[in-house]
């Protein structure tokens, strides 16, 4: 995948949800070992303190747990991803809100419009 | 370190050097070979034919082409050494040699060193030049004659006279190069027209020593001098204000690169 | 963990023209920190000093505690904005050079790094296109375990794509015991590999601040902030 950063937010928080939904994609499987901060920082081309300190944060949040000697690796707790998944998703949908108030569509005029656009991709496989 | 800085200076001058020499020692071979045909055409004068006439002509015309080329041995010695310290200690190359884990004394030891060693290298085989063009051509007897007519007339202590004689040669080819590595340190000061600082340094220094070597001797007498220690006194004066003038050199060379370097 | 590079009160007169002013600042280990200011402002003159190259006016820099010398000469890695290797010299001969005099040089790696852009070692530097002898320059500099690195404009006159293939040779050989300081003017493509940044306008330092500060405290990217800054 290709890193990319907006300009307007630190870089630490970026590479933490970027990292996030590499996991909950499943691009890093439950269990899997992460590849070293130092090749982390050099694929994302970012700073290894950066990444560090995104790691860490994630290490807090327990999505990874390092090993002491054998490095970190993403947790086996489907459930904790899970939530997570469903915490980012509706992160998204609550941004998906705020834009459409901002154009003036009221929440159910939303859901409706998105109700539309499902039945008429449905119907155009169809 | 001092062994590792001499050796990256030589390589960077044995490529001017070599090519230099080795055309020298040709010329040389050639020369001898021409200078023996030139002695049998002269020895055999009477029947002068219209090519060893010609073949005459060539062999003097090539021999006086060999003493410029000689000549121009002594110059791009220098010009080679100057060239070489102005490139890597001041130029563009001095960004590597300032970078180097060394001491500037140690730079500047290593490039007098070699300008030392390539002025007694050219020395060498411009003096085994001639040896070779005139073997074959006088004994032994001969060089000793000429050699006891000269301390005859100048009525010189010899032991002495040949010590001074070689401490000054060495003193003078340690005095040469560090004279042009002050001046283009020197010449480092300005922020512009480096070179042509360089140059005014030389020429000051060079008045300087004039006006120095002018009152000292007008100071101590000239006759004196002369007539107390025929030609010692003086020796003994040149020694002393070459070994200042060349430690003074080599500190100011130093002192300048190490403490005032403004590389471009 | 003691401080790689230390400047207090450095500054630097060339004649009439004051290159530097009274600049202080210290770069701890682990750091990579963007020197960043426009032509002119100073960024060259003072990696220059650090390395010994220029001589301050007045003030003192320290590289690990000690002041400019042989020793701190060996600690420094530095990348220079000019092509400074001598042209006649082989690849192979710069490298036998530069593992002669400095003890912390990898040949390995440094051949590993030619192969693998696939320069020869026994090509002459004169036979080489300025962008390849860059990236030998690069090579050298960094097949050293130094404790500082200093890199003139590293990616000043190559295209994109050689942009990223740099940084990345930086990211992933430099000793991450010591720190690197970059001098650049093009901010947006190294910021993101900056944890600090010093901002250099007119030999002053403007603005020192750590990147993930400048962007939230700001809202805004270190490009963006430089803009405004140095707004004409």
């Amino acid at each position: 995948m290709t890193w990319h950063f907006d300009n307007d937010r630190p870089i630490y928080t970026q590479i933490l949800e970027q990292i996030s939904f590499l996991i909950i994609s499943g691009q890093y499987p439950p269990g899997s070992k992460l590849p070293s901060v130092r090749d982390l920082a050099s694929e994302a081309s970012v700073n290894p303190n950066t990444m560090q300190r995104a790691l860490t944060e994630l290490e807090r949040s327990r999505l990874i747990y390092s090993q002491r000697t054998s490095g970190r690796f993403v947790t086996e707790d489907q459930e904790l991803i899970r939530q997570m998944k469903e915490h980012i998703g509706k992160e998204k949908i609550l941004s998906l809100f705020r834009d459409m108030e901002q154009l003036g569509y009221h929440p159910d005029q939303t859901i409706s419009l998105i109700n539309k656009i499902i039945t008429f991709k449905n119907g155009g496989e169809a | 370190m001092l062994g590792k800085v001499l050796k990256k200076d030589f390589n960077s001058t044995a490529r001017f050097f070599l090519p230099l020499m080795g055309g020298y020692i040709i010329a040389a071979v050639v020369g001898k070979i021409l200078f023996e045909i030139l002695l049998s055409i002269m020895d055999s004068s009477g029947h002068t034919s219209a090519v060893s006439e010609g073949m005459a002509v060539f062999s003097f015309i090539y021999l006086v082409i060999c003493m410029i080329y000689l000549v121009a041995c002594y110059l791009m010695t220098s010009v080679f050494v100057v060239y070489d310290f102005y490139k890597t200690m001041v130029g563009r190359h001095g960004y590597l040699t300032h970078t180097l884990p060394v001491k500037t004394s140690t730079l500047v030891w290593s490039k007098t060193l070699i300008a030392v060693m390539w002025q007694v290298v050219v020395n060498v085989i411009i003096s085994l030049s001639f040896l070779l063009i005139f073997t074959g051509h006088f004994s032994m007897e001969d060089v000793r004659g000429v050699f006891r007519f000269f301390v005859r007339s100048l009525d010189i202590n010899l032991t002495t006279h040949t010590i001074y004689t070689v401490i000054n040669m060495i003193m003078e080819s340690f005095h040469r190069p560090l004279l042009f590595f002050a001046c283009i340190a020197i010449g480092q000061q300005w922020k512009e027209h480096r070179i042509i600082g360089a140059i005014l340094a030389y020429m000051g220094i060079s008045i300087a020593s004039q006006i120095i070597n002018t009152i000292a001797i007008v100071a101590t007498g000239f006759g004196q001098l002369l007539d107390d220690y025929p030609v010692n006194g003086y020796l003994i004066y040149t020694f002393i204000f070459g070994l200042v003038t060349t430690v003074g050199f080599f500190l100011i060379t130093d002192y300048l690169l190490s403490k005032k370097l403004n590389l471009e | 963990m003691n401080t790689i590079l230390e400047y207090s009160h450095v500054s630097k007169q060339f004649n009439s023209l004051c290159a530097l002013s009274d600049v202080s600042f210290t770069v701890e280990p682990g750091h990579i920190v963007g020197l960043l200011g426009p032509n002119g402002s100073g960024k060259t003159t003072l990696l220059k000093i650090a390395c010994g190259l220029l001589c301050p006016t007045a003030g003192d820099v320290s590289v690990c505690g000690k002041p400019t010398g042989p020793d701190s000469k060996l600690r420094i890695s530095y990348l220079p904005d000019k092509d400074y290797l001598s042209e006649w010299m082989k690849v192979s001969q710069i490298i036998d050079l530069f593992n002669d005099f400095y003890s912390n040089f990898d040949r390995n790696k440094a051949y590993e790094m030619l192969n693998r852009l696939n320069i020869s070692p026994k090509q002459k530097l004169k036979t080489l296109s300025k962008g390849t002898r860059e990236k030998v320059q690069l090579i050298l500099v960094m097949s050293r375990a130094a404790d500082l690195y200093l890199l003139d404009e590293p990616i000043g006159g190559v295209d994109p794509a050689a942009r990223d293939y740099i940084l990345r040779t930086i990211l992933t050989n430099y000793n991450d015991q010591g720190s690197i300081l970059i001098s650049t003017h093009l901010i947006s493509d190294v910021e993101q590999v900056l944890d600090q940044v010093i901002f250099l306008k007119n030999g002053l330092i403007a603005l020192q601040s750590s990147v993930d500060d400048i962007r939230a405290n700001y809202q805004k990217s270190v490009d963006e902030l430089f803009r405004e800054v140095f707004q004409c």
